[in-house]
């Protein structure tokens, strides 16, 4: 389910490509520019020398000047006539000095000369060498030179004339006046020329400066302009983007908060993500989930080897091979009960849903994606539906065995029962503050003979469900006689199960309605329906205690009764059945023991003395025993063991009719409740009839009832 | 054509894993009832696909899986068996076992599932 896309989360440079290269562009504009200022610099350094040296021309052109005429001077003072030679040895210092300091200019003149037309070496002022080019592409500073080089030539060969005299050691006055002459005719050319050569010269470099100017001025306002772009540029994307993840986290945030599920992140620590699904906290009724560990957050709800089980099938997930929809089925939490503070449907229990998925980010798994569901609903309507779907079951399973019964016994029995159900259903509603505990504990004992005759008759008509249902009633009445005091509410809890005894004899009621059930039966030997339950119900009976007994009826019609007279016998009946089973008849190896036959034999009879019925039944079981009478009535403390002894037979008979004694050792569905005696008890009196026991030990057991027609 | 073989102790459940695979694209080249069995008839055929029960007499499954995904790391393994332990099918896994398939199963389940772990073995 969760295989997100990859490269969405990759930053993605592309997108930066202009940007980028706008500011390359800048920072190649601003190296360009520094390259030229630093060249400018060094240029204009330069020129600044060579101008200077072209002004120096001057000066040295002066001083020659000078040094000439002094020269010249001396000389016409030491000499009238012209054209002599004049031996150096004859000249003083001052003028010896003069002469070498005319040469030393004259050289240096030279030098620079040479270097402004054909590039070479050039002296400047502060006696440094440069080395330059020759002078072009400045017609001014050319023309000059040109004039300067037409000038000079005839001066510089005068001079060298002159200036042999350091090699003769005769100085020749001649030249000397022709140098003067020359001197006072061309100097004021001469000096104007090299501030011309100057000024061109300067002329020159401040056009360059100028172009160099505007070409700063252009790169730094380019680059200024640059500078905005990439300012706006990139304050653009970043508003756009800004913009984009604000409405992604918007849309995550609706997303997250209105999912009915809790969604959460974990990584490979098991270490929750920030952001989860705000249904989350709710669910699982905790706070502040990011940053927990799942096992900090399972901890409230599951033991510690649970957790260390999910752990591991989580880490399953993380294995590349590993099929993730087919280890489903070892989630180990795929639905978990737990404790819950809110008040959901049931109590106080959630039922809550894990699930995991992958999280895939450039085919690698990097998280697990956890969804918690909360099913209770769910759950509890699958409950629900299962207790519907048993119930009807049940009732399916009860129509079963109905079908077989005959439709007049059946219609006996629902006719009773709705009766019996009606009387204790009043009882129930006439309960209030205003009894007395008598009055309680009277309504107890009542309701239980009722709930005791109902059982008796479908267990006869082996309704299961509805014997099941009779003794919860019958635990439940149990614990009330035990309880020290009664109050109304404690009748409460019968009331659900009242409803389907109800239920179940309204469906029993439907279904005859609606289905012609069998005809009333007549067994192969013309036996009606009646005496076949009763031999049925008996064998039932005695198969449940393991024994075997045999009903023998051919005295006993009991069609000939009068209806209600007939009902009261059979309660008589059935209860006398089961105890002569239960109590009288011994198991068939006792039986042998004895050296009777191993099945048991129950007689019922039935005959007329003309005014009045007698009613007997009759077991060849171990008779009576008032050893076990005594035994109880001593375990139940109603007499002491003195008194006991002085009982007759007659008087601890009478016991047994008392409530709730019972000589058997267990209570189950035929026995131990000590209810059926009262019963018999009840029913007798309502027959306004008279019981007489007969009984011999290890022989017989007759219970004889004599009533009124 | 995919190559498998089936390890169960039981011919019945054999038999219906047999009539699932007629469907898909796979051969199936071996049956064995235990783990011994499994791991020679492994070594024998070489089969692709695997389907293993894990309580079998003489070495049961996780020992087979263990022992089979030590010969070739790239076997793919699916569990077949009744999910009485959790603990003990997620050992299967961690010992190499690629799917998790439950007992009681239908056909639909098994066809469904081995298409799975084809479908991984060609991404």
């Amino acid at each position: 389910m969760a295989d997100l896309s990859t490269t969405q989360n990759q930053i993605s440079i592309g997108k930066y490509k202009v940007l980028i290269s706008l500011i390359l562009l800048f920072l190649l504009l601003t190296v360009s520019m520094l390259a030229t200022s630093l060249f400018a610099t060094a240029k204009l350094t330069q020129a600044t020398s060579i101008i200077d040296s072209a002004s120096r021309q001057g000066a040295i052109i002066q001083e020659m000047a000078k040094n000439l005429m002094d020269v010249n001077l001396y000389l016409n003072e030491i000499t009238q006539q012209n054209d002599e030679n004049i031996e150096t040895k004859q000249l003083n210092q001052q003028t010896l000095y003069r002469l070498k300091e005319i040469q030393n200019l004259q050289q240096q003149f030279n030098q620079n000369l040479n270097a402004f037309l054909n590039g070479g070496e050039l002296r400047t002022a502060s006696g440094e060498t440069l080395n330059i080019e020759a002078i072009k592409n400045n017609p001014q500073a050319i023309q000059s030179l040109n004039y300067t080089q037409q000038i000079w030539e005839p001066y510089n060969g005068l001079m060298n004339n002159f200036l042999r005299s350091n090699q003769t050691g005769i100085i020749n006055k001649q030249t000397s006046d022709y140098l003067v002459d020359y001197t006072r005719e061309y100097n004021r050319a001469l000096l104007s020329e090299q501030q011309h050569l100057a000024v061109a010269l300067s002329n020159a470099i401040n056009q360059q400066s100028k172009l160099w100017r505007a070409i700063q001025i252009a790169g730094i306002v380019i680059a200024f302009i640059l500078f905005l772009f990439i300012v706006f540029g990139a304050l653009r994307q970043l508003m756009q983007n800004d913009k984009r993840l604000a409405v992604a986290n918007q849309e995550m945030n609706e997303i997250m908060s209105s999912v009915n599920e809790g969604l959460f992140l974990i990584d490979k620590n098991f270490i929750i993500a920030e952001q989860y699904s705000t249904r989350l906290e709710d669910i699982l009724e905790q706070h502040d989930i990011a940053g927990k560990t799942l096992f900090e957050l399972l901890t409230p709800y599951l033991p510690e080897e649970e957790i260390e089980t999910t752990q591991t099938f989580i880490e399953q997930l993380y294995s590349e091979w590993v099929v993730e929809d087919l280890i489903e089925d070892l989630n180990p939490i795929s639905r978990i009960k737990i404790k819950s503070n809110q008040s959901v449907g049931l109590g106080d229990e959630k039922y809550l849903d894990f699930r995991f998925f992958r999280v895939l980010h450039n085919d690698k798994i990097e998280r697990v994606l956890v969804r918690v569901i909360d099913s209770t609903e769910t759950v509890l309507l699958q409950m629900n539906l299962e207790q519907q779907r048993e119930k009807e079951e049940r009732e399916t399973a009860m129509l079963s065995v109905i079908i077989n019964t005959d439709s007049h016994l059946l219609a006996q029995f629902i006719k009773q029962s709705k009766e019996r159900l009606e009387a204790i259903n009043q009882s129930l509603e006439q309960t209030n503050r205003r009894h007395s505990q008598n009055q309680l504990r009277e309504k107890v004992s009542s309701i239980s003979k009722i709930i005791h005759s109902i059982k008796g008759e479908s267990s006869a008509l082996k309704l299961t469900r509805m014997v099941e249902l009779c003794e919860k009633l019958e635990d439940i009445l149990l614990k009330l006689k035990q309880k020290p005091e009664l109050t109304g509410l404690d009748f409460l809890s019968m009331v659900v199960i009242l409803e389907e005894l109800f239920h179940l004899v309204d469906v029993l009621n439907n279904y005859s309605k609606t289905h012609p059930t069998a005809p009333p039966q007549i067994a192969a030997n013309n036996e009606p329906a009646q005496i076949t339950q009763l031999k049925t119900f008996a064998q039932d009976i005695a198969q449940r205690s393991e024994k075997k007994a045999l009903l023998l009826t051919h005295d006993f019609d009991s069609n000939i009764l009068p209806e209600t007279q007939l009902t009261l016998l059979k309660d008589i009946t059935i209860q006398l059945l089961r105890n002569a089973i239960v109590h009288g008849i011994e198991t068939p190896e006792n039986r042998l023991k004895k050296q009777k036959s191993p099945t048991g034999l129950i007689k019922l009879s039935l005959q007329d003395d003309g005014e009045s019925w007698i009613f007997s039944a009759e077991d060849d079981g171990c008779g009576i025993n008032f050893a076990k009478i005594r035994e109880k009535a001593l375990q139940r403390g109603d007499y002491s063991e003195a008194e006991l002894n002085n009982l007759n037979q007659k008087q601890l008979l009478q016991l047994i009719f008392r409530e709730d004694f019972s000589t058997a050792e267990k209570s189950n569905e035929d026995a131990g409740k000590g209810i059926g005696m009262g019963i018999i008890k009840n029913s007798i009196i309502k027959l306004k009839g008279k019981l007489s026991i007969q009984t011999q030990s290890d022989r017989y057991t007759r219970f004889t009832i004599r009533f009124p027609k | 054509m995919h190559k498998l073989m089936i390890v169960d102790d039981s011919n019945i459940i054999r038999n219906r894993i047999e009539r699932s695979l007629k469907s898909l694209n796979i051969k199936i080249v071996a049956a064995a009832s235990n783990g011994e069995e499994a791991l020679s008839l492994y070594q024998k055929y070489k089969p692709e696909f695997i389907t293993m029960d894990l309580t079998m007499p003489k070495m049961d499954g996780l020992e087979c899986i263990k022992a089979i995904t030590a010969l070739n790391k790239e076997v793919n393994i699916l569990v077949v068996s009744a999910l009485s332990d959790k603990q003990t099918g997620l050992k299967a896994l961690q010992y190499g076992a690629r799917g998790f398939l439950c007992k009681p199963f239908n056909e639909e389940q098994l066809t469904l599932a081995l298409q799975k772990l084809i479908n991984r073995l060609k991404n």
